[in-house]
């Protein structure tokens, strides 16, 4: 079948949409505050893993060259700009971590629960 | 080498779906932390240095000490809570 | 106006409607929303949906995200199905723009490494608003956390005092001499990531997440008054703008100079020398700078609430 072939071909794209799925799934079915940024946590390294396989091609080596005297050429390296963009990403997944933990931690204080359903009724019931 | 990627790739989804099925939460971000390990690995696979150097610091190093941090905080580390 | 105010109000009306599974111990339910006007098969749904004990409902709502899951996993699927083959230098992403940086890269920039001349010099304006990025996060943590009076309270206080008590009375021995061990390396290989950023594989993320992660241990084991020797709240404001200051600058005369044609200070140099590649290792530097900055206040703030 070809679906199939064509898919262990593409087993890391695969893998990554798999991944984000699942890290969806969690992100919908969890109510706990914690378990969903950690199921965002997923969803990010999914994206990464997407971007970079791009990236990747067989037999070349990383895009860092080793022998300044010959020119370095297309046939050798392989494709810099997916590492490029997913760089900055990882460190910007951190910053969006801790910012979604200390925000947590404020409505822990405030609400004394992380289930987000019951954060809500709380919030509701204040508001009133 | 197909067969190291197979099973690192296995390792990872296995890895998402343990997080998601368990209750507790400290569970939860040990098992994060082996995701962003074997995440290292793979970049390495991936010819991407740069990002295995990075996710190995990062994803294993700071982010699981931020989340156990935050666990402390919220009193969900045995042996932390329960003061009035 | 006033009919968008209309669309917003049943939009809301709609969102929130979203009852929560109410818990053993809760309120009596709220009472049923009032029927909105509006289209009818949206009025149906808030009605379904809104009816606190509606079972049918409910089950409906996870049955839908169910069917919305599978169903966009199956389409992800089909769709990396139908992608050009892995790993092949054939492929549409391996196209002009990534010849012309491995061609040309170390050529006009210098660097050996040719990530970092994409992320610091082609696109280094797109890796400063990143490096705010970085700014801004550690100062949302530092508003949320901070010890001030509107989110601590004498408990809070007591406990922190107790546990920074309990820390002192019991620091581990096992723990202090690893770390003895250890750190001097850490600390070394995290700046020679730094300063080899355009060399070898690294570069100011990765370095700056090392030399913060070797604070935070050297936080762990020897206390923070250990820390605050050589790195208190003055060093970090200090570091942390001045990084940035120095990167803002650094790329605005970059750009100025490229732009007009200039002869720049910065030349490419000799590639492979460390004194090579122009503007990248300062760049590297004060983005190492700024992360390591970053990670280890994040450290502080979530574990004491004060650097």
């Amino acid at each position: 079948m070809a679906f199939w072939q064509q898919l262990q071909f593409n087993h890391f794209q695969a893998a990554a949409v798999i991944l984000y799925v699942l890290g969806m799934t969690g992100m919908r079915f969890n109510r706990n505050l914690i378990k969903k940024i950690v199921s965002m946590g997923f969803m990010d390294s999914a994206i990464y893993l997407f971007l970079t396989s791009s990236g990747f091609v067989a037999g070349h080596v990383p895009p860092i060259v080793t022998d300044p005297s010959v020119s370095p050429s297309v046939e050798v390296y392989s494709n810099p700009v997916p590492t490029g963009l997913v760089l900055t990403g990882i460190v910007v997944s951190v910053s969006v971590t801790a910012f979604s933990l200390a925000l947590t931690q404020r409505l822990y204080k405030k609400y004394h629960s992380l289930d987000i359903d019951e954060i809500l009724m709380l919030a509701k019931r204040g508001d009133d | 080498m197909a067969v190291i990627e197979y099973l690192l790739l296995g390792a990872l989804i296995v890895c998402a779906v343990a997080a998601n099925v368990t209750q507790k939460l400290l569970p939860t971000i040990l098992i994060y932390m082996v995701f962003s390990v074997i995440m290292s690995i793979l970049w390495l696979i991936l010819q991407a240095p740069d990002l295995a150097i990075t996710e190995a610091a990062v994803g294993a190093g700071v982010d699981t000490v931020i989340f156990l941090l935050t666990l402390k905080g919220i009193n969900q580390l045995k042996g932390t809570g329960d003061r009035k | 106006m006033n009919k968008l105010l209309s669309l917003y109000r049943r939009l809301e009306a709609w969102v929130e409607g979203d009852a929560p599974a109410a818990p053993a111990h809760s309120a009596p339910p709220p009472p049923p929303a009032p029927a909105q006007a509006g289209p009818a098969p949206l009025r149906t749904l808030a009605r379904r949906f809104n009816a606190p004990h509606s079972r049918m409902g409910r089950l409906t709502f996870h049955l839908m995200s169910v069917m919305a899951c599978v169903v966009f996993s199956l389409v992800m699927l089909y769709t990396v199905s139908e992608l050009p083959l892995f790993g092949e230098p054939t492929n549409p992403t391996d196209n002009e723009l990534s010849a012309r940086y491995i061609e040309q890269g170390m050529k006009e920039v210098g660097a050996a490494n040719l990530v970092t001349n994409m992320i610091l010099v082609y696109r280094g304006f797109d890796t400063y608003g990143e490096s705010c990025v970085l700014f801004l996060a550690a100062t949302c943590v530092i508003m949320l956390l901070g010890t001030d009076q509107n989110n601590t309270t004498a408990k809070d206080l007591r406990i922190r005092a107790e546990d920074a008590q309990i820390e002192r009375e019991e620091r581990s021995v096992i723990l202090q001499g690893v770390v003895r061990f250890i750190m001097p390396l850490a600390m070394m290989f995290g700046l020679y990531i730094l300063f080899n950023g355009h060399l070898s594989p690294g570069g100011g993320f990765a370095g700056g997440s090392v030399l913060g992660g070797t604070l935070i241990l050297c936080d762990n084991a020897f206390g923070a008054q250990q820390v605050q020797r050589f790195f208190n709240e003055t060093i970090y404001r200090f570091v942390k703008i001045g990084a940035l200051v120095l990167y803002a600058a650094l790329i605005c005369y970059t750009i100025f100079a490229g732009a007009n044609g200039l002869p720049s200070v910065f030349g490419p140099g000799t590639a492979g020398r460390i004194l090579s590649a122009g503007i990248t290792m300062p760049i590297n530097v004060a983005v190492g700078l700024e992360v390591a900055c970053t990670m280890y206040s994040f450290y502080a703030f979530f574990s004491k609430g004060e650097l």
